[in-house]
């Protein structure tokens, strides 16, 4: 066959069938030849971006590994701060996304390690320059790189940043507001948190139940001095002052606790009647005498359940008023506390107008 | 170095599934003169277990495969309750706790820990073998 050039060729199918068609059907192929160059040109955008990204990946896995592998010699006392700070840097100048990537680790490698472990690290952080970056992650436009950077401060004790995160206490993010919070705690020095106490006033149960998972994490001197908290004017700390002292088992707050149960807040009173049954300790038996005559409902029942949960037979006198209680459901709650004081089923019986609650309560196939 | 005044090098199986975690403590002890088998999971643990028997086992709590709790019972009970074993954990609850000594556990620490402080129990340990 003799070879055409493209001009003869351009002719052959102008003249042949090129010729033939309607010019619906010509928009019809160049519409036909638009999509599929389109398509082939998706394909190999794809194809591009996928492998622009897996190579991203690689060596951000490499540097990982090898920033990993420094920290960890560097840890184990075989390198000095100085060389991995000179080695990390030249990584920088290679590559100024290594910075992203020098963070994440030195903060990762802190939540693992404490006392000599993390100090070091965040005089590697220091050394490095990169907490001016986390001060200035402070500032940045979008909230979870604010949250990181807090994130950081607080793990690794920044303790120059204290008053950069008091000046955002007031945000309306709640959880920048949380991350602020566990930060500041960690970092120690208690003189803000008068000031918290009025800038947030409130407090949510879910905020509460985040702090309390964050606290558990920290070190005991770490801990913030809740106690403090019992006399706040807002609720929700006092709620969660007392809480923690439940929680972290601090019987010499029992004093501060009783006081709590005149609050005007019902639900104040029953986190001291929670904490109570907790800690269960006798000094919490006059506070409980005292408070029963105003206790109605629910919080007269716990009383009733943690002066039962006492276990001390000179108990019984006060709890025998109760057995005629016009409530059938305190009757039903005196009658158990009386039997956990060591009560027999008969001396029960004598003592209950509904005999069938102590056959109940005594009944073996009872839940 | 310990290994160097016992005359002998004691291997430390080290069951692991935090990387930064396994990679430190190995780095860190085989500095001290130990041998160490590197392990990043409960199969892996019980699989070694089988073929090795270390003098010590460092063993994580929550592991893919297998448990710390398995990894402990199994040395304890078809190995030798003589195997010292730490045990690690980021859970510091007391039933956690309780568990792992009922096993049989030597040692328990808490994650975050301090490295000295752990090689010090590494080497209390194998002292009081």
């Amino acid at each position: 066959m003799m070879p055409i050039s493209l001009t003869e060729w351009k002719v052959e199918l102008e003249n042949t069938w090129l010729d033939s068609l309607s010019p619906f059907q010509l928009l019809l192929l160049t519409l036909v030849v638009i999509s599929t160059l389109m398509a082939v040109f998706l394909v190999v955008s794809v194809f591009l971006l996928m492998l622009v990204r897996n190579r991203k990946k690689r060596w951000a896995d490499a540097l990982q590994a090898r920033i990993e592998d420094g920290i960890t010699i560097w840890l184990a006392g075989d390198y000095s701060i100085q060389e991995l700070i000179i080695t990390f840097q030249q990584e920088i100048k290679k590559d100024p996304r290594a910075i992203k990537i020098i963070l994440n680790v030195i903060f990762a490698t802190s939540k693992l390690f404490r006392q000599e472990g993390q100090s070091a690290l965040r005089q590697l952080l220091t050394g490095l320059n990169l907490h001016q970056l986390c001060y200035k992650l402070l500032k940045n436009w979008h909230w979870y790189q604010q949250a990181y950077a807090i994130q950081i401060i607080g793990q690794l004790q920044l303790e120059h940043a204290l008053p950069l995160l008091k000046r955002k206490l007031k945000t309306k993010n709640r959880t920048l507001r949380l991350e602020l919070i566990t930060a500041m705690f960690a970092l120690g020095g208690q003189s803000w948190l008068q000031e918290m106490d009025y800038t947030t006033a409130h407090l949510s149960e879910w905020e509460q139940i985040v702090l309390l998972e964050r606290f558990r994490r920290l070190n005991i001197d770490q801990l913030p001095p809740f106690e403090t908290w019992l006399t706040s004017t807002h609720t929700g700390w006092v709620l969660f002052g007392i809480r923690l002292c439940r929680h972290f088992n601090r019987f010499d707050q029992v004093l501060e606790l009783g006081n709590l149960l005149t609050h005007p807040d019902k639900k104040v009173q029953m986190a001291v009647l929670d904490a109570f049954d907790y800690l269960g300790s006798p000094e919490i038996v006059p506070f409980l005498i005292k408070y029963m005559p105003q206790a109605t409902g629910d919080r007269l029942r716990t009383t009733l359940r943690v002066l039962g949960n006492q276990g001390d037979p000179d108990l019984v006198r006060f709890l025998i008023p109760y057995t005629e209680h016009p409530d059938l459901s305190i009757q039903v709650s005196a009658l158990s506390a009386l039997k956990e004081m060591g009560l027999t089923k008969i001396e029960l019986r004598q003592l209950s107008s509904n005999p069938q609650y102590i056959d109940h309560m005594f009944d073996p196939k009872r839940p | 170095m310990e290994a160097e005044t016992t005359g002998k090098t004691h291997t430390i199986l080290i069951a692991e599934d935090e990387a930064l975690v396994l990679k430190m403590l190995t780095y860190r002890l085989q500095k001290e003169g130990y041998t160490v088998l590197a392990v990043s999971d409960g199969k892996q643990a019980l699989e070694s277990l089988r073929t090795t028997t270390p003098d010590m086992v460092i063993t994580d709590l929550m592991m893919p495969y297998h448990s710390g709790l398995e990894v402990l019972e199994y040395v304890k009970k078809s190995l030798s309750s003589h195997i010292p074993v730490l045990v690690l954990s980021a859970s510091g609850q007391e039933q956690t706790v309780l568990k792992a000594f009922s096993l049989g556990a030597d040692d328990f620490a808490l994650k975050p820990f301090s490295p000295n402080e752990l090689v010090s129990r590494v080497r209390m340990l194998l002292r009081n073998r």
